[in-house]
């Protein structure tokens, strides 16, 4: 081979070597990037993170209830509402996502107190569902993405996973080839799925409000309602099928409370909302050992207060028997404020004893 | 399995590695074959076995023909592979359109007529190989090139995976050839199949992909949007077409390379042209020279004076307009595209008249202006090509020229505008080779570096459902 070309063999080969470790390199720049900055691993909380920090700069000297839960939460509680006006001490903030439960709330205490704020009161939501294992796998691990959270983190939630290798090799999976796994995350952080009215964290999928609500539809058809609630009923109704209260699931919600009282954060259980139909599914027998536990709970851990809110608002404010509509969530979070919160300020900053609320 | 899925990665990486490791050319060919079939009959195995049956007819019928002495025999075994070949082609594609039309011409003069509905699934490719089993079985009767007699080299010409379900349209006498010579691993092949591949994913999945959420409403509705928004929807649709066509040839021709096949390119910046019939030279580069050589030339091409070679170029691309799909649009835009480029001839006659004109047209500001008419005169047709109906298409046309207003993009502008202003940088720095010897003198970590980011950026930004390739539904 003459000599030239015998070069250029090597630099090509030289080229095909280096374009591979130029990948290889690329992922490895986005897996510490994904590391170590949350809005790309995980914009939901990033967002919300976002919202809380500027509301905490806005009103430095009102004590700050976050409020932990599932997309109930999420959906239902207008956190906004409750600050507006006079007479409204707290500065309440929604912390609510889709499909969290004891593990996710764990993390966001972490998330929070890395982040420099300490509320001075958590409401953490407790979804009966949660607390069962029906279909072989908690409802609350079936959403939970390892993509979402950093190494130590999944050292955390580890012992509480029933597929811990599931969340691990999802994590790995995710900083192996984020191009491919944070897809999405990338795209929206790099602002490519703009709409005319903006970025969609301003008003599309990700928006939520300044206080952390993600509102409900505000008008939909009965036809849909249906059908939505036709899917959730049959969703949950595997969950509820067994009836039991599961050990790991009890042991997670205990840790998190052990959580507060380790970080003297004063603590308090809710129960949102549920229409007949959804509380239609209980078996018999769960609803009794559902409230011995819960209050054993609050009286072990010095909670607060135990807020069972799910018989407050009417089957016509839901939209899928689960979820609260713009109307229910204003009614819910109006009784909110006054049955639940404002007491619970009273309490904590005069640090009397505990109040259950049933 | 599109070509920029997981399954099909594995899929070629798996060929790729089985082909590179046996040591004998014949099994290689064989391997190509098998995988490739197996490549077909993964869209559906009953249209692999028409495929693979029109391919062995065609095969049989072209030794046939080199071992005929008759000139009769001959024409009649040309005449019979023809009926097979354009009989399944308009058989699949074209039956049922040929009968809802004569159904509706039939209604519109008053006779109720209620034909049958074929329902008939269109076989992916069938444009394309059809075409290339007519090329060889042409070849063989004009004598340009002999019989293959190893069935195994025929069904890869036929069948070779890369190029089987959109082209690049092989030429027999170009492809054959390399079945024969044995293969041995080049790096310069491979990096030259890299990085056409790496330019194949970036310009389907960045480009193209991209550009569907900014089109397809547009196009679905024109009647509800301002004329500069239908005018942003059509060039966004211009360069989604490209992307996602050269995009996919960059992919065959690339993945071809990795093999130790040559496959010829099927585009040349056919936005830089500065003229209509350019263009069509640089656009489906494979599927023009086709049409020249087996339509436009056998009619009598342009040697036959000025009425005969317009008469010739409106139903050349008249044809190539059915080509594409069996829908009155597509008739209609070949037909628009024959009057322009015959309309074109007249205007280089008449400019030939006039050297000032010429000189300032071959100027650079005038070729500036020449390539943007061009262009804009592309996109102003894909108005026909695209909308779903003929009606829709003509809203659309009236809409582009009339100044109205109405709804914006579905997206934020500003995507479009970049990823304009993305291809205007990337086919000027093409043009020349000014920024490839550039590139090359960077050092090879960068270089690296750039690869590996320019693949990132790709798998990114492509979407969560891969789209199909457009020309796949031709």
């Amino acid at each position: 081979m003459p000599p030239t070309r015998r070069r250029r063999t090597h630099q090509r080969r030289a080229d095909l070597l280096w374009a591979a470790a130029g990948f290889a390199l690329v992922q490895v720049a986005l897996a510490i990037a994904l590391e170590k900055r949350l809005p790309v691993r995980d914009p939901d909380f990033a967002i919300k993170l976002d919202r809380l920090q500027a509301r905490v700069q806005e009103s430095p000297n009102r004590p700050l209830a976050v409020v932990l839960g599932s997309s109930r939460t999420q959906m239902g509680l207008d956190a906004g509402w409750l600050n507006q006006g006079t007479g409204r001490p707290w500065l309440t903030f929604n912390l609510g996502f889709e499909g969290c439960g004891p593990m996710m709330s764990r993390i966001s205490l972490r998330r929070l107190s890395a982040a420099g704020i300490r509320p001075d009161l958590v409401v953490i939501e407790v979804v009966p569902a949660q607390l069962l294992v029906g279909n072989g796998c908690p409802i609350e691990e079936r959403g939970l993405k390892g993509t979402r959270f950093r190494a130590d983190e999944v050292s955390v939630l580890y012992p509480y996973s029933s597929q811990p290798w599931r969340l691990v090799t999802d994590w790995f999976r995710g900083r192996a080839l984020p191009a491919i796994q944070h897809r999405a995350d990338l795209v929206t952080w790099l602002s490519l799925d703009r709409t005319p009215q903006g970025n969609p964290i301003e008003s599309g999928k990700w928006y939520v409000d300044p206080s952390g609500w993600k509102p409900g539809p505000a008008v939909y058809s009965l036809e849909r309602a249906v059908d939505a609630t036709h899917r959730t009923l049959n969703e949950f109704r595997a969950y509820f099928r067994d009836g039991r209260i599961a050990a790991r699931q009890l042991a997670l919600l205990r840790d998190l409370l052990t959580d507060c009282r380790r970080r003297q954060i004063p603590a308090a259980l809710l129960l949102m909302p549920e229409s007949t139909a959804f509380r239609n599914l209980y078996p018999d027998g769960l609803d009794h050992d559902l409230g011995v536990l819960l209050d054993g709970l609050r009286q072990e851990f010095g909670l607060l207060a135990l807020i069972d809110a799910r018989g407050w608002i009417g089957d016509n404010d839901f939209f899928d028997a689960n979820h609260l509509t713009q109307v229910g969530a204003r009614a819910f979070t109006d009784r909110f404020g006054r049955e639940a919160l404002r007491p619970l300020l009273n309490q904590s900053t005069a640090d009397s004893q505990v109040v259950g609320l049933q | 399995m599109l070509f920029c899925t997981r399954p099909f990665f594995f899929f070629f990486l798996g060929v790729f590695v089985l082909y590179w490791a046996m040591p004998w050319q014949r099994a290689r060919v064989w391997l190509l074959v098998a995988a490739s079939f197996y490549f077909y009959t993964l869209w559906n195995k009953w249209l692999a076995c028409v495929v693979l049956g029109s391919a062995l007819v065609d095969y049989l019928l072209a030794l046939g023909m080199e071992a005929a002495t008759a000139p009769g025999r001959r024409r009649l075994l040309l005449g019979f592979s023809l009926a097979v070949n354009l009989g399944l082609l308009v058989y699949f594609k074209y039956a049922d359109f040929f009968l809802r039309s004569l159904e509706e011409g039939l209604r519109s003069v008053g006779l109720e007529a209620s034909l049958p509905v074929l329902s008939v699934l269109l076989p992916v490719g069938i444009s394309f190989y059809t075409f290339e089993a007519i090329n060889y079985t042409v070849d063989v009767y004009r004598g340009r090139m002999r019989a293959e007699r190893n069935p195994g080299h025929f069904l890869l010409f036929i069948l070779f995976f890369p190029h089987l379900v959109a082209g690049p349209i092989v030429r027999a006498c170009e492809f054959l050839p390399q079945v024969r010579r044995r293969k041995h691993w080049n790096w310069e092949r491979a990096h030259l199949g890299a990085r056409l591949i790496l330019l194949g994913l970036l310009k389907k999945l960045v480009l193209a992909d991209r550009m569907v959420a900014y089109v397809d409403p547009v196009f679905a509705d024109p009647g509800n949007f301002s004329s500069s928004t239908l005018w942003l929807a059509a060039i966004g649709y211009a360069l989604q077409l490209y992307g996602d066509f050269s995009g996919y040839s960059d992919l065959a021709i690339g993945m071809a390379h990795l093999l130790g096949y040559r496959l010829a390119p099927n585009f040349n910046l056919p936005y830089l042209s500065p003229n209509m019939g350019e263009f069509w030279r640089r656009w489906h580069m494979s599927l023009s020279r086709w049409i020249r050589d087996y339509v436009f030339l056998p009619l009598g091409g342009s040697r036959a004076g000025t009425v005969r070679t317009a008469r010739n170029l409106l139903l050349t691309m008249t044809l190539c307009g059915l080509w594409h799909g069996a829908s009155w649009n597509y008739v209609l835009f070949g037909a628009v595209q024959g009057l322009i480029l015959a309309g074109h001839r007249g205007f280089r006659w008449t400019c030939g008249r006039r050297p000032a004109l010429t000189g300032w047209l071959t100027s650079p500001p005038g070729t500036v202006v020449r390539v943007a008419a061009t262009f804009a005169l592309f996109c102003y047709t894909l108005a026909i090509f695209r909308c779903p109906t003929l009606s829709l298409a003509r809203v659309m046309l009236r809409r582009m020229l009339a100044g109205v207003g109405g709804g914006g993009l579905p997206l934020h502008p500003s995507g479009l505008y970049l990823t304009m202003a993305a291809v205007v940088v990337c086919h000027l720095a093409s043009h020349t080779d000014h920024w490839e010897r550039i590139f090359e003198r960077l050092p090879a970590a960068v270089r690296g570096v750039a690869y590996g980011a320019a693949l990132t950026l790709a798998l990114v930004v492509a979407p969560n459902a891969s789209k199909a390739f457009i020309y796949f539904q031709f």
